[in-house]
């Protein structure tokens, strides 16, 4: 039986070649040049940066086993990032418009070796613009945003996990203001995507009164359809943030923007022929105090 | 014919109806009649102006005629009452409703409006008359479906299924009722919302209140079933309870019965039906494991509408399944190009709640084998 892990394993030669500017490499699926990229997230106690940790810093454990990794300069790893935004009957007006302009900002953040995509969901899941680094495009694609119809979250979801076609790690940032009720993609089986997937998550979702419409009843302090979202982002590293009213969406942005530039890249290239099947990963400081968070696991597939 | 001939007996016969009809009574079936006879708007606009005082003395009078016709079947009172023409008040006034109704929705910013005006309650009144009318229990019952259906389109889920279980009081059997019925508690199955409803208890201003059911999908789900099994029992041909019970039974969990009902429902539907016949027989399949069997459904189901962005995600999800990615991802890559640019809706986005289109296409449908 021959092992194949899926696209959640990262390749070292990609992120070195994109390092070099050298045209990227494609997906080989031999097991001794895979690795997992890890973005860690760690603050103080009281949710302050931390910088300054080296790989000594770090504990890395995977299945219970402590394995070495190396610490790679979060500033040489290009930033991939699809923006995945609600554009259901619920986002018209202010919410848009507060929208656009937190992309905007952080679009302005990016560094001319990053790239960003935009793929919008209502009924329809569209690419508005692909992984580029002419980010006009993208922005011509949040200004031809227009609110309607329903919620397809969780297709949407999938569709910018599936598409991408380098194996680089890509950060989604999804928006949504209310509950899935129109994907065909169910809770579980996007679970099992984002598990194999190579991609970091941050969720902004937006259920203050004004975000909701009216028919549904109030939501509840936690929903399974938020339960679920949480826990995707969660699986990858990524946050969810809860704003509650629109004009907290940027700053909601803003601290994603925080989150990347003051995280930490950990590359950990797994053992030949590792075991198949969902590796949990366990990220701990060494002796250091403060709050870490990163991807809890990966996935490992057996092939024939 | 009976309609028409209704309609000529009004006309000749106007001045025995006319001699104990006061002339507010007069008024309001000169509204009626011109709505029948193709002033539809002019006819929607004037009942507007009439108070729910009025509408309930007209009402009183109806159901004065009704009660002496009542009384024998061959007098003059039973062939004046079979002349009035209450279908066309029946529908003048529903018209009414959904009108004043799509008013406040958008007055609410698109909030569900599930209150219904003098005008609805008046329409649901003449119904019991009405029924008395040779030909009317047929209308009656068809008034109900159809007008359940306008209603769970416009997200009044709750009044959806009241108005199916207020036909069914009239008519136990009808197929197109029980299906109805069981449509509304899958709508409130899957969306797990529903409309509130007026409460017994009042506030401090001893206002009525208003509250949220309890809902249980399960329990929505079984209802849901109950009323497409005795649909189907009562006509067996009425393939989109097939299609629907499949579906229930399936996300029921029931997964060998769904199967049979949809693998039914591909060989007796077409079109939309047939489509989501095949995405739904291809997500039982693969949650049966039979990666396979889906991918076979799924494409079957985008060989129907090949701009399908629903078919498209089901068939680059089990792909993806079967460790294909670059097929799902080509796959996708073939479907985001369409959207926005696609000929008509997806029929599985309209599958859980409706369309306010298709409501409106069958309430034609009625008004128009009523009027002619």
């Amino acid at each position: 039986m021959r092992l194949l892990p899926v696209a959640c394993v990262a390749l070292l030669a990609a992120s070195a070649s994109a390092r070099a500017s050298a045209p990227a490499q494609a997906p080989v699926f031999a097991t001794r040049v895979e690795t997992v990229l890890i973005d860690a997230f760690v603050t103080t106690e009281t949710g302050g940066d931390l910088p300054g940790l080296t790989a000594g810093d770090f504990v890395l454990k995977d299945n219970g086993v402590v394995k070495p990794f190396e610490l790679v300069p979060v500033e040489s790893v290009p930033i991939r990032v699809i923006l995945v935004f609600d554009t259901s009957n619920s986002m018209k007006g202010e919410k848009l418009e507060r929208l656009r302009a937190a992309a905007d900002s952080f679009l302005n953040q990016l560094r001319p070796q990053d790239e960003a995509g935009l793929v919008s969901f209502s009924d329809e899941v569209a690419l508005k613009a692909p992984l580029t680094n002419d980010l006009s495009q993208v922005r011509s694609g949040l200004h031809s945003l227009k609110a309607q119809g329903a919620t397809s979250v969780y297709d949407a979801i999938f569709t910018a996990l599936i598409t991408p076609r380098s194996a680089l790690r890509t950060l989604l940032i999804v928006f949504s203001d209310g509950e899935d009720n129109m994907s065909w993609i169910r809770e579980p089986q996007l679970r099992s995507a984002v598990e194999r997937s190579n991609a970091l998550i941050h969720v902004v979702t937006a259920r203050g009164a004004e975000f909701q419409p009216s028919f549904q009843r109030p939501p509840l302090p936690d929903t399974p359809h938020m339960k679920a979202l949480r826990d995707l982002a969660r699986i990858t590293g990524g946050s969810l943030i809860e704003v509650n009213a629109p004009d907290r969406i940027e700053t909601a942005f803003v601290q994603i923007v925080r989150q990347m530039k003051s995280r930490y890249l950990l590359r950990y290239t797994p053992e030949v022929d590792p075991t198949p099947g969902w590796h949990v990963l366990e990220l701990k400081l060494r002796s250091r105090k403060g709050r870490i968070r990163g991807r809890t696991g990966f996935w490992v597939e057996s092939r024939p | 014919m009976r309609a028409l001939l209704a309609f000529l007996l009004v006309a000749s016969a106007g001045t025995a109806a006319a001699q104990s009809m006061t002339a507010r009574e007069t008024a309001y079936w000169d509204v009626v009649t011109r709505y029948a006879t193709g002033n539809r708007k002019d006819a929607v606009a004037t009942i507007g102006g009439w108070s729910e005082k009025d509408l309930d003395r007209i009402l009183k009078s109806v159901q004065g005629l009704e009660k002496a016709a009542r009384r024998c079947e061959a007098c003059e009172d039973r062939a004046r009452f079979d002349a009035l023409p209450l279908r066309a008040a029946i529908l003048l006034h529903a018209e009414r409703d959904r009108m004043d109704r799509v008013a406040r929705m958008q007055e609410n910013g698109g909030a569900a409006e599930c209150a219904i005006s003098a005008n609805g309650r008046m329409s649901a009144d003449l119904l019991g008359p009405a029924a008395l009318q040779p030909g009317g229990a047929r209308f009656a019952s068809r008034f109900y479906a159809v007008f359940a259906q306008h209603l769970r389109s416009a997200l009044c889920f709750l009044t959806s299924r009241n108005w199916a279980e207020a036909g069914l009081k009239l008519a136990p059997r009808d197929a197109m009722l029980l299906f109805v019925d069981g449509l509304a508690s899958e709508t409130i199955g899957v969306t797990g919302f529903v409309e509130p409803t007026l409460r017994s208890e009042r506030d401090w201003r001893g206002r009525q209140t208003a509250g949220y059911e309890n809902l249980d999908p399960k329990r929505e789900f079984s209802r849901a079933i109950d009323g497409f099994e005795k649909a189907l029992a009562v006509d067996p041909h009425l393939s989109e309870a097939r299609l629907r019970l499949g579906r229930v039974l399936s996300r029921m969990g029931r997964g060998p019965e769904a199967r049979v009902s949809l693998k039914q429902a591909v060989e007796e539907t077409s079109g939309a039906s047939r489509y989501l016949a095949h995405l739904f027989l291809g997500q039982c399949l693969e949650d049966d494991g039979d990666l396979d069997g889906a991918i076979g459904q799924y494409s079957a189901a985008m060989a129907l509408r090949p701009d399908s962005q629903i078919g498209a995600v089901a068939l680059a999800h089990a792909h993806s399944l079967r460790g294909r990615s670059e097929t799902a991802r080509e796959v996708l890559e073939k479907m985001l190009p369409v959207a926005g640019r696609r000929q008509a809706a997806d029929p599985y986005w309209s599958y859980a709640m409706g369309s306010p289109e298709d409501a409106e296409a069958l309430i034609e449908d009625l008004r128009r084998e009523t009027l002619r």
